[in-house]
């Protein structure tokens, strides 16, 4: 990705499109619980071992108190704890559309945190943070927001390297619309961009609703040079983003 | 819904000044009223232009949120300097019994009939002389608002 403002951008948590409600995407990938195990025989120093590792999103933005649709409607007061899948694409050239390949953050996690800020004569606002309970992971968009018909997806090849031995892949399906019924979604791999021997790597549930699914696969997969989403639906359309991370 | 469409907005905004009964004879301009902006044709007279910081991604998205500054100047003249403050006055009452509040008028629709998607008035300037050139007569006194207009992109 090249160095530039950060314009676009596709926000989805859980079923739910937040971009273009969103000003500010705050990421802390990289914060671990350090426990102290100093001792007498630390030499005068405080001794820490590292514990578990933890992430979190952060978005902050505008309010919007549409029934069932607006961001402050739908992460209310019953929110907190709740679990969602997200994923946030970004274009690897500043401004640009964004396309298959462009990099990707994919990750699980519960919301622990919404506030609304309404000041008199201010647009309203609001900060929602998700903190990670699994995997945190950066990759790459394998499908981008769009609305599919029963034509389906055999999406782009995405050049990325698969898990080593002490890796996993992590990819995050959100399905922000649904006018139809099975939508089905895979993630493949192969060890060439024409996918002349592709297998089937992550087999999401068959969906006919909004929503999300996060899943994971460990195993040596460094062979593999190409990954890419497939996708049919039995009927009408649906909108969906699929991202594919490596942690 | 539109993107930002800043004639229209400040024609709108023009309208809706222009409809509100103001009460005083007010002449409104969505744009300059001359070649020289520091000559008042009529008084009062409700002058829109720019203000320092528009803003046009507030969000992320094709359909992200844009922020436009306007400026809501009011100019009042008078030969006596006391009949324009009180005209001014008038005019930047509001509420109950205010029949000539451009508050009033600004913030009854804030998206002056679906123009724009939201909008704020704020930061009123108290009444300043004002003269034309930095010296001379007073050439008339002058008090302005901040709108800010909030619109989506798309």
């Amino acid at each position: 990705m090249a160095i530039g403002a950060l314009n676009n951008a596709t926000i989805l948590v859980g079923g739910f499109n937040i971009t273009n409600v969103t000003g500010t995407i705050r990421e802390t990938p990289g914060t671990s619980a350090l426990y102290d195990v100093t001792t007498f025989g630390s030499g005068g120093f405080d001794t820490n071992i590292g514990g578990t590792k933890q992430g979190m999103w952060g978005f902050d933005g505008y309010s919007d108190y549409a029934s069932t649709t607006g961001v402050s409607s739908v992460f209310n007061s019953t929110s907190p704890n709740t679990q969602y899948g997200l994923q946030i694409q970004m274009p690897s050239t500043p401004g640009a559309t964004i396309a298959a390949g462009d990099p990707a953050q994919v990750g699980r996690g519960l919301l622990n945190r919404f506030y609304s800020k309404m000041d008199v004569n201010d647009v309203g606002r609001m900060q929602m943070d998700v903190k990670s309970d699994t995997g945190f992971a950066f990759g790459k968009v394998a499908a981008v927001l769009a609305s599919r018909t029963t034509s389906g997806l055999t999406g782009t090849a995405v050049a990325m390297t698969g898990p080593t031995a002490a890796q996993k892949v992590y990819a995050a399906l959100n399905v922000t619309a649904a006018a139809g019924t099975d939508l089905a979604v895979k993630i493949q791999s192969d060890d060439n961009s024409d996918f002349s021997s592709a297998t089937d790597r992550i087999t999401f549930s068959t969906v006919s609703a909004t929503g999300w699914q996060f899943m994971s696969l460990a195993g040596d997969l460094s062979t593999e040079t190409h990954w890419r989403a497939v996708a049919t639906i039995a009927s009408v359309t649906f909108t969906f983003a699929v991202a594919i991370g490596i942690a | 819904m539109a993107g930002l469409d800043i004639k229209a907005t400040r024609n709108a905004i023009a309208t809706v000044l222009e409809a509100a009964s103001i009460g005083q004879d007010v002449a409104v301009y969505a744009y300059s009223p001359g070649p020289d902006p520091d000559i008042v044709t009529g008084s009062p007279a409700i002058l829109i232009g720019h203000a320092p910081g528009t803003d046009y991604r507030l969000t992320f998205g094709a359909r992200g949120l844009a922020q436009l500054k306007l400026e809501i100047e009011i100019r009042c003249t008078s030969a006596d300097g006391v009949s324009a403050e009180l005209a001014l006055d008038d005019l930047l009452n509001a509420g109950t019994g205010a029949t000539s509040s451009i508050f009033d008028a600004l913030t009854a629709d804030p998206t002056f009939g679906g123009v724009v998607g939201n909008s704020e008035l704020s930061d009123p300037t108290p009444p300043r002389p004002v003269r034309p050139g930095g010296s001379g007569p007073v050439a008339y006194w002058s008090a302005s608002f901040t709108l800010t207009i909030y619109q989506p992109r798309s």
